[in-house]
């Protein structure tokens, strides 16, 4: 149904986006894809019977959040491109198919379908990132594409072995599978990789900061969430993820402190904050709604951090954040929009990014494990440090005095857009008020403390304009690389072997000038006298 | 038209269409329609004969004889009948290409080598229907001889020295290694023809080390496969034209060694024989070093080639040893993958092929990094190149992924954990090194010489042959369960 | 032993080249002569055809002047006899349709007669050699031939050519004195000099020292002949030095009949006749074929000369024949003897081609002659063609044999054998290979080629082409051929274990 309905029309749709050159015919196309999202959403909601976001059965509420997410996200971020003066419609079309093969992730009910939109979405990100104007494209895309291609051969090879032994390729709908044979293995680590896990992670970083500023914020959301909800899907429950989710969210917090360019600290907090679910994961039993509305919290403001960046660097032409320095003014839409987002990733009380936070860590005390507690505090206190104070804390210019806010007309219609963003997230802060209450609200003052402190102490380590630690690090990844590309371009070499065929050469002219010195004619009387002679003595002592 | 008949046309005729490429040098235009008539002839035969032997008829003939055990004879088999019909059909497409590309290259000598390519398209259809090992093994070496004026066609200095490559290898791996083999077996076992089962299984008293001795004389012997030791040969039949490389050696000639190998593993050793035999002794199957060693190491040498042909004789050793890996695997998903592999890796290569010549003939660029933009100015051919590639990574919807999930079906059965890393390291080296030539192509902007104005010409036979064989490895990947349901009975 | 119908073709088959040779002494004209000899040489085939049928691979008897053997002189035809006849004949006949066309042109018109007449002396002498049952009657015609021979070669145009035959001559001489003291001893220990009469008589005698000695003559005359390998340079100076068609004929020739030899008297006498086993001696027959096996190999990849090479190449393949009968079971005498008759015909032809070769450049230098393609198409063909099947590739004449070889090989377990025997049949493809590549590889620089006689006279190519069909003849059909193989060893050659 999925396929009919959506995958193909949104197909067709990129192709004619992808080919035709006139303007009218481009824009009716978009048109005509952000058409069909709405109505396929609004048929699934039809023909499902629902009609509001209550819980229902355990799979059927979070992937209709999870499409619903989806194709919100999608339009919004359609009306933001076109809403730009110059829009490279090529990239939008694959942008559109992009987000078709998503889609089809989501709706997969069997590996088969489930291998077949997950390589077609990471060939179509992949494209995507190729379409950008940066020098490192093709090594960016070249990157993505193989570690992509590592994830989805893993998965491959564990279906295989899922497929062999249950003789069905269908999701097991009641059990998750259970982490001891190699095949369940090999697919949650082909998962994982599409969710950044640490060695292999530098597909995001890289390709969603070298991509153009609008097709990042498409890529920031599709494929990881995707592979969040196959992760819900099959192995909630597992208790290894709570150690890799610890693992990932370390992992993004620790390096987006080296990070300068702003592009490059919101995709660190997406892997960050992609650890912090996946430890919520763990803990679900069965499908669980906060967790989703997690989800879609942090794509919200992630959607609106891309947005801003966008508009950012198309007017500064730099991505770097300490050059962005006092860029937005507190008082326009733009800042205090990224003010409220900030403060849902952060957490403060009365939003919705609160409310998560603290049904998280109560999901998570359910495991009982003693120091998760402490871990999950620090990780928050992380994201604090980076979305919730670095950005503005650079970003925003507190002490501007202007009063009345000058827009041109693109900047309006982006205006419009961020409007409706966080008009979004009134909803949440609205049900963040529902939720209010004392205990809660000093807990996570005390984890704002914690984060102010601890950024405090990174402005001491971390010397602003140079980088030298990223630089460092950098080098030293240069080096192990040319150490292995060395070794690697040994093996390949392929040298012909002509020492030993040299060797063999001169034994045989040697040999050779033996003989001719033989062949001279008295020389060979003699000589063959003498084998006859010994023939002979031989003969006569062998036989007698 | 009994079977035994339509299989003896369907020998003969690539032979009838060798003389006459000898015969009518001087006529060109008749002498290409009368070969292309031939092959298409040749393959509708072997669709007719197909369909008899999937209604149930079988055949199985001597020719020459010596006395009952040494003589050449032809039957027919499951493989046998898939292989023969990929090998006409890709004939057909060939031929066109090759018209295509030897009048846009000006080439001379062209009734020399439309002959010998004839003769090999003929020497490899008697290697696919021969039923026992002296025919094969006569068929094998005059397989070499015949491919010899095709890759040494333009003489220049370079041509030479690859030339005594090529040869080297491939006659001095076959009589040092697989000769030996044959007698040995034919000592031991009092026969040597492909029984159903194997023909160890019939014998009493079989030694374990002889075993293991034949089969390495057999793996290091059938040098076709390319395994990497005696891998040299390839790289160096580069300096052929492109419809030689394209035709012998992405299909015919490496094709047929891996076909004689799976056919010596299933019908002179024998499944079951070989599983018992080894897991008696290892608990790892450590033959499959040897497959394993090549895919990775012809991977990393691939990377590392900025010459396009180059690096597609590295990427086609590195797939065959896929296929050598799939019988190696003893299991039936397996062979299924070794079969479906040997299609898909067929067509894909083909186009491949075909793409890398096209752009030498009408760009007159053979370099990796000379490609920047070109996908610009020849669409066609830029494009079939990526379908292509993408099915040698393995991504859905090619026949490529087909072989690969068999593949790894077939390691689950055999319980041999390990090649998974292996295949899994492949699949991303292969992806490294295809990427570079796509993005290369399409994502820069074609460098326009302003000296000259470049005209780059288009050539309606090559870019047809291109088109056909792309949408092929698109049709593999939903048209190969009909090959699986005939293989499975 | 049946006595067949006319059984005087026996001796006829040498009484009549000897006849026409003494003719063609006193009657010089050379187109005459050469008619004859040809005349001759299909006359010696159909008689030995005829033998064929009418006998039916049994042994017949012909008693010269009627005197009972051992008195008298005996000619038998076995199995083995009319196969070395059908061999020799052929090859002569070969030869002999090939010669006129190059003969006058060589030799000059004067010496055609001589040329003739000689050769059909040494033909005669070889028949003889094949034919006859008594071993003084061998020594007599392994001179006659032998002298022959010497002449011949002599005759040749090179500068070296009569040097080359007083070396023939001093080694023929000794080979054949080693033979004759050896059949002395013999003839003083048992009072006999037929060889059936021999079998007899050494099985009722012990093994002394005396006898031994006897056998090492007799062996070490042969070995000489045969050129095994420490004695194997006389083979390559001959070979190069003759006359084109002298080449060919002794190339398929006077190495085969020291096989022969070695057959009859060895194997057939003394194996059979001896109460000991001879497994030390067939031992060291094996470690000399093979060590000649690899240094006629390496030699011959190291060779300009055209029949320096094929000479060379002679000596690797009397090699491998002589493994072949070294290890003595049934496999490796059927490859031994499939191996002489394709061997022969494939060497013979090889020499002729080199001899068109020579006709139309006038050089037998490979760096000379590259790229002859264009200017003379059928030899080069020609040249192909038996280039492949010297080496021995499936699908040629030779490969049968080396299959078998190989099967009689790996039959005897000697790993060391096994692995030098394929070895050698690797050096073999190189050299062959090698005349290939030089002349076909390096196709474009011919600039430098003078072409002596454009055209060739039809009867050099005659002759190659009926080697051509004979050659495919073997190839496919050899079933006929192993037929009459085996009956030779069911019925002559009794191995002993």
């Amino acid at each position: 149904m999925v396929l009919l309905n959506l995958i193909l029309p949104l197909l067709a749709v990129s192709i004619g986006l992808f080919f035709l050159k006139n303007k009218k015919y481009l824009f009716l196309l978009t048109l005509t894809a952000v058409i069909i999202t709405i109505i396929f959403i609004a048929s699934y909601t039809i023909t499902d019977g629902y009609s509001s976001l209550v819980f229902l059965s355990e799979f059927i509420y979070p992937l209709y959040s999870m499409m619903l997410l989806f194709g919100i996200s999608f339009i919004l971020g359609v009306a933001f491109v076109l809403s730009q003066n110059r829009t490279n419609y090529r990239e939008l079309g694959i942008i559109v198919a992009y987000f078709a093969f998503s889609m089809g992730i989501l709706f997969a009910e069997d590996f088969i379908n489930l291998i077949i939109y997950w390589e077609l979405a990471s060939i179509s990100a992949t494209l995507i990132i190729l379409q950008s104007n940066s020098d490192r494209k093709k090594y960016v895309a070249i990157k993505y594409f193989a570690i992509h291609s590592l994830g989805g051969v893993m998965l491959i090879a564990g279906a295989t072995d899922f497929i062999r032994v249950l003789h069905t390729e269908v999701f097991p709908l009641d059990y998750a599978l259970n982490i001891t044979n190699l095949g369940n293995i090999l697919i949650l680590c082909g998962i994982l990789i599409n969710l950044a896990i640490p060695p292999f992670s530098s597909w995001l970083v890289d390709g969603y900061s070298e991509c153009s500023p609008n097709a990042s914020i498409f890529l920031s959301i599709f494929t990881t969430k995707a592979a969040l909800f196959v992760l819900f899907r099959l192995f909630h429950g597992a208790e290894i993820l709570i150690y890799i989710g610890i693992f990932i969210a370390a992992y993004g917090l620790i390096f987006s402190l080296f990070e300068s360019s702003l592009r490059r600290i919101l995709a660190m907090s997406i892997i960050h904050q992609l650890g912090i679910i996946i430890i919520g994961v763990s803990a679900m039993q069965a499908f669980d709604g906060f967790l989703i509305t997690y989800v879609v919290v942090s794509v919200l403001y992630k959607i609106i951090a891309f947005m801003l960046a966008a508009i950012l660097i198309k007017k500064y032409r730099t991505d770097n954040i300490y050059e962005l320095r006092n860029s937005i003014n507190l008082k326009s839409v733009l800042g205090i929009s990224l003010l409220l987002s900030s403060f849902q990733a952060v957490g403060l009380p009365l939003t919705g990014g609160f409310v998560v936070k603290t049904y998280l860590v109560d999901v998570v005390a359910l495991l009982d494990i003693s120091w998760l507690y402490y871990a999950i505090i620090i990780l928050f206190a992380g994201v604090a440090v980076n979305i919730g104070i670095k950005v503005p804390y650079y970003l925003i210019n507190f002490k501007s005095k202007a009063k009345k806010i000058v827009l041109n007309n693109s900047r309006s219609k982006n205006a419009i857009l961020i409007t409706i963003i966080v008009m979004l997230e009134a909803i949440f802060i609205l049900h963040g008020i529902q939720y209010f209450s004392l205990e809660y609200t000093l807990h996570s003052l005390e984890v704002l403390a914690f984060g102010i402190v601890m950024f405090s102490l990174s402005l001491f380590f971390i010397n602003t304009k140079e980088d030298q630690w990223r630089l460092q690090f950098d080098n030293f990844k240069a080096a192990a690389f040319r150490a292995s590309s060395n070794t690697l371009k040994l093996l390949a070499s392929e040298k012909p072997m002509k020492s030993i065929g040299n060797y063999f050469n001169f034994y045989l002219q040697k040999t050779s000038a033996l003989i001719k010195i033989t062949t001279n004619l008295s020389m060979r009387y003699t000589i063959t006298c003498i084998m006859i002679f010994t023939i002979l003595l031989y003969l006569a002592l062998r036989f007698a | 038209m009994t079977l035994k008949y339509l299989i003896l046309l369907i020998i003969f005729l690539p032979f009838l269409s060798f003389l006459n490429s000898l015969w009518l040098n001087k006529h060109p235009t008749i002498r290409e329609r009368l070969n292309a008539a031939i092959a298409v002839i040749n393959f509708i035969l072997s669709i007719v004969a197909y369909n008899k032997f999937a209604a149930g008829e079988f055949v199985n003939f001597k020719f020459i004889a010596i006395n009952s055990y040494l003589y050449l004879g032809f039957y027919t088999e499951k493989i046998t009948m898939i292989f023969a019909i990929m090998v006409n059909f890709l004939w057909i497409i060939s031929m066109i290409y090759s018209i295509g590309y030897m009048y846009s290259h000006k080439e001379k000598h062209l009734g020399r080598f439309f002959a010998f390519y004839c003769l090999s398209i003929s020497f490899t259809l008697c290697i696919a229907f021969s039923s026992n090992l002296i025919t094969t093994f006569l068929f094998y070496e005059a397989l070499t001889l015949a491919t010899f004026p095709l890759v040494a066609h333009k003489l220049t200095p370079e041509t030479k020295i690859n030339v005594k490559v090529y040869l080297s290898i491939l006659i001095g791996t076959s009589l040092l290694f697989f000769l030996p083999a044959i007698i040995t077996t034919l000592l031991y076992l009092g026969s040597i023809n492909y029984t159903l089962g194997g023909l160890f299984i019939r014998a009493e008293n079989t030694n374990i080390y002889m075993v293991f001795l034949l089969l390495l004389l057999f793996i290091f012997g059938v040098a076709k496969t390319g395994i990497m030791p005696v891998h040299k040969w390839l790289p160096a039949a580069m300096v052929a034209p492109t419809p030689v490389s394209a035709l012998l050696h992405a299909v015919a000639v490496v094709k047929s060694g891996v076909f004689v190998f799976i056919k010596i593993i299933i019908y002179i050793f024998g499944i079951d024989y070989l599983n018992v035999v080894i897991s008696k002794m290892f608990t790892i199957n450590w033959l499959l070093v040897i497959p394993c060693t090549t895919i990775i190491l012809a991977s990393i040498v691939a990377l590392y080639q900025d010459n396009l042909k180059k690096m597609l004789a590295y990427s086609t050793i590195s797939q065959l040893s896929y296929i050598v890996l799939g019988v190696l695997l003893l299991s039936n998903a397996g062979i299924i993958s070794s079969v479906v592999n040997i299609l898909a890796h067929a067509f894909a290569k083909i186009t491949l092929f075909f793409a890398a010549g096209s752009i030498y003939v009408l760009a007159h660029k053979d370099k990796i990094s000379q490609l920047k933009g070109i996908g610009r100015k020849m669409p066609i051919t830029m494009t079939a190149f990526s379908i292509a590639a993408l099915s040698m990574i393995g991504f859905p919807l090619t026949g490529g992924f087909m072989g690969k999930w068999f593949l790894l079906k077939g390691i689950w059965e055999s319980s041999q954990h390990w090649v998974i890393f292996v295949i899994i390291a492949s699949t991303v080296l292969n992806a490294l090194y295809f990427l570079p030539v796509i993005i290369n192509a399409f994502f820069y902007k074609y460098p326009e010489n302003k000296d000259e104005a470049e005209v780059i010409k288009k050539s309606p036979h090559m870019d047809a042959a291109m088109i056909i064989t792309a949408a092929c490895v698109l049709m593999l990947f939903i048209y190969s369960s009909n090959f699986i349901s005939i293989l499975t009975k | 032993m049946n006595t067949l119908q006319y059984s005087f073709s026996i001796p006829a088959i040498v009484v009549i080249p000897l006849l026409a040779a003494i003719v063609l002494l006193f009657v010089r004209k050379s187109y005459f002569s050469w008619l004859v000899s040809f005349l001759t040489c299909l006359i010696v085939i159909a008689i030995s055809v005829y033998i064929l049928i009418a006998n039916n691979f049994n042994t017949t008897a012909y008693n010269f002047g009627n005197f009972i053997p051992p008195f008298g002189i005996e000619y038998t035809t076995d199995a083995l006899s009319i196969f070395f006849v059908f061999l020799l004949s052929i090859v002569g006949f070969l030869t002999a349709l090939w010669s006129k066309g190059n003969i006058t042109a060589e030799l000059g018109e004067k010496n055609v007669y001589l040329y003739n007449c000689v050769f059909l002396l040494y033909y005669a002498g070889s028949l003889g050699i094949i034919l006859t049952n008594d071993l003084f009657n061998l020594f007599v015609f392994l001179e006659i031939s032998s002298l022959a021979s010497y002449i011949l070669i002599a005759m040749g145009k090179r500068k070296n050519s009569p040097l080359a035959a007083f070396d023939a001559l001093v080694i023929g001489t000794v080979s054949a004195s080693f033979y004759l003291f050896g059949v002395g001893i013999l003839y003083m220990l048992f009072g006999t000099l037929n060889a059936s009469d021999l079998v007899l008589q050494i099985s009722k005698y012990p093994m002394t020292p005396i006898l031994v000695l006897a056998i090492t003559m007799l062996s070490v005359g042969i070995i000489i002949k045969i050129a095994l390998f420490p004695v194997l340079w006389w083979l390559p100076q001959t070979y190069q030095s003759a006359p084109s068609a002298m080449s060919a004929f002794l190339a398929g020739v006077s190495s085969k009949v020291g096989i022969y030899i070695l057959i009859k008297v060895i194997i057939m006498v003394v194996a059979r006749g001896v109460h000991i086993s001879l497994d030390n001696y067939f031992e060291l027959l094996l470690v000399l074929s093979v060590l000649s096996m690899f240094t006629g190999g390496l030699l011959a990849l190291k060779q300009d000369n055209l029949k320096l090479l094929l000479a060379f190449s002679s000596v690797s393949q009397l090699g491998a024949i002589m493994v072949g009968i070294s290890l003595f079971n049934f496999y490796g005498m059927s490859a031994a003897l499939y191996l002489i008759i394709t061997h022969a015909f494939i060497k013979t032809a090889l020499f002729l081609c080199v001899g068109n070769l020579i006709y139309t450049f006038g050089t037998e230098k490979l760096s000379e002659l590259r790229g002859f393609g264009p200017k003379a198409q059928f030899t080069f063909f020609a040249i192909i063609f038996f280039s492949l099947s010297l080496a021995g590739l499936p699908g040629t004449s030779l490969f049968w044999g080396k299959f078998y070889l190989l099967m009689s090989v790996i039959q005897s377990d000697n790993w060391f054998l096994i692995v030098s025997i394929i070895l050698a049949s690797v050096l073999t493809f190189a050299y062959s290979w090698k005349i290939i590549s030089q002349l076909w590889i390096a196709q474009d620089s011919s600039v430098y080629l003078i072409v002596a006689h454009k055209k060739i006279p039809i009867y050099m190519n005659l002759a190659i082409i009926i080697a051509i069909m004979l050659n495919i003849y073997l190839t496919f059909f050899p079933d006929a051929t192993y037929y009459f193989i085996e009956q030779i060893i069911n019925l002559n050659i009794v191995s002993q274990g």
